[in-house]
């Protein structure tokens, strides 16, 4: 009489529920790290974003506050009514820095940002893009100067004041 | 490592990463919030003190004295800061300009030595020509010895006649940026002094023609004889002697009466004994043209240059002030 053939195979049953299981966990894995993946990167992006901006405020800070000193430099002597700055394209040379007629200050892109320079003062912004420049004028003469500059995506625009100022024209004339 | 050893570490990284970035953020929102702080608090200081320093340049242009500008007109002691600032008044403008020196003066050695030249007259008309006339009394170190304590400055207005005529023609150019009204405007000038005339205020609006030039070119007295230094009013007069009996002894005279009462201008004339058309009286008056306005809060003080325009009507009009310079000092 032929024996039975014995196997040490396990039963159905216990194979079945295994396998099940790591499909389970395979799919909540998959689930959960899909939505902890989606749910952080949206998160860095926002983190990155809010990185971004808050360093383009604090260089739009950095550059209002060396305008403002930059400016204060310019002291045109009271007689000085013909005052002229030089221009090339968005950047501007204005005289008498220090009171010295032939002394500048210069406001100007270089190829990594913007610069502002005067005697004894440099800065340098990288990154930071010279929209425009030009002297505003208060009570007819030039008072100071209006500078726009872009940073971070966003645009900014600085009205600081000369240290000295020509005399304005009395009224008539 | 199964699956789930696998996930609690990629997990646990990226909650890391996030938290770093995160620590980052706050740090970098906390660092510009703090530098934001500083920006406004010392714009808001320097604007408030600003405000505090015109609020007093209007108090000043409203009480100056009807006749004549002294250390002893009652205005001074009137004035103060609403929240105990510090003020600190001064006269610019009593002094000699380099700006506008003519080399004459210059060939007076007590005065030469007053201002402490150090320089030919003629390469100080050189250096003007090629740098320039400045507000700021550093242009000229290469000139004078500013080591002490000078009276030089370089606040005030050209006086059609003592100013050097090189320099006037500077300032015409710089006033309307006519090079040729300018060289025309030198040429009158000239001949007025070939003539030895003495423009005086009520011809003046005839002879400069253009009424952009005024007051940056007049006819008034630059220096102050109540703020003058004593020094240079007597050396002044021992040079300008003509028709002046005991010339010092008379300008001394002048300058005791100050410490009395303010002196005005007709006391100037009567005093010295000239008659209105003598040239010190192009030098010499009571008024102040120049006023540097020093207002200090906290360790930061506000300074206000104040230009007073020489009127054309009565002088007892309310003095007009006009701020010319403002500049913060720490």
């Amino acid at each position: 009489m032929p024996r039975r053939r014995v196997t040490a195979r396990p039963s159905l049953g216990h194979e079945g529920s295994g396998l099940l299981e790591a499909l389970v966990a395979l799919a909540l894995v998959a689930a959960l790290g899909s939505a902890l993946s989606l749910g952080a990167s949206g998160g860095i992006r926002s983190a990155l974003a809010a990185l971004t901006a808050i360093r383009a405020s604090a260089a739009a800070l950095r550059v209002d506050d060396s305008l403002r000193r930059a400016a204060s430099l310019v002291a045109m002597p009271v007689w000085e009514r013909a005052f002229s700055p030089d221009r090339d394209g968005s950047s501007l040379r204005l005289p008498y820095a220090a009171g010295e007629r032939d002394a500048m200050v210069d406001i100007s892109s270089s190829s990594g940002g913007m610069v502002i320079e005067a005697p004894g003062f440099r800065a340098e912004f990288p990154g930071v893009v010279l929209l425009g420049a030009e002297p505003f004028l208060g009570e007819g003469r030039a008072a100071g100067i209006a500078v726009e500059y872009r940073t971070g995506g966003r645009s900014y625009r600085t009205a600081a004041r000369f240290g000295g100022v020509s005399l304005p024209a009395a009224e008539g004339e | 490592m199964d699956e789930r050893g696998e996930a609690g570490v990629a997990f646990l990284a990226v909650a890391v990463f996030i938290a770093a970035l995160g620590m980052a953020l706050a740090l970098q929102l906390g660092a510009l919030a703090r530098y934001e702080g500083r920006s406004e608090a010392a714009y808001e200081e320097r604007s408030s003190l600003e405000r505090e320093a015109r609020r007093i340049a209007a108090l000043m242009a409203e009480g100056l004295g009807a006749e004549a500008d002294s250390p002893l007109d009652p205005l001074w002691s009137g004035l103060s800061g609403e929240a105990g600032e510090a003020l600190r008044i001064r006269d610019l403008s009593s002094v000699l300009n380099p700006n506008f020196l003519a080399p004459d003066l210059l060939e007076s050695e007590a005065i030469a030595e007053i201002v402490g030249l150090r320089a030919s007259a003629g390469d100080l008309q050189r250096y003007r020509e090629e740098r320039g006339l400045s507000c700021r009394l550093e242009h000229y170190a290469p000139f004078f010895d500013l080591a002490e304590r000078r009276p030089l400055g370089c606040y005030g207005w050209a006086n059609i006649n003592t100013a050097d005529e090189l320099a006037l023609r500077l300032v015409y150019r710089s006033a309307t940026g006519s090079e040729e009204g300018a060289r025309l405007f030198r040429e009158k000038v000239q001949s007025l002094r070939r003539l030895r005339r003495v423009v005086r205020r009520e011809e003046l609006a005839e002879v400069i023609g253009s009424t952009a030039l005024f007051p940056l070119v007049c006819a008034e007295p630059s220096l102050n004889v109540n703020y003058v230094d004593r020094g240079l009013a007597l050396a002044l007069a021992a040079f300008l002697a003509r028709g002046i009996e005991d010339p010092e002894r008379r300008c001394a005279e002048l300058l005791d009466l100050r410490s009395r009462r303010p002196v005005r201008e007709e006391d100037i004339a009567r005093i010295l004994g000239v008659d209105p058309g003598h040239p010190i009286l192009q030098f010499l008056g009571s008024r102040t043209w120049f006023w540097e306005l020093r207002v200090e809060r906290s360790g930061l003080t506000c300074v206000l240059v104040l230009a007073r325009r020489p009127g054309a009507g009565p002088m007892d009009r309310a003095a007009r002030l006009d701020i010319v310079e403002t500049r913060f000092e720490r």
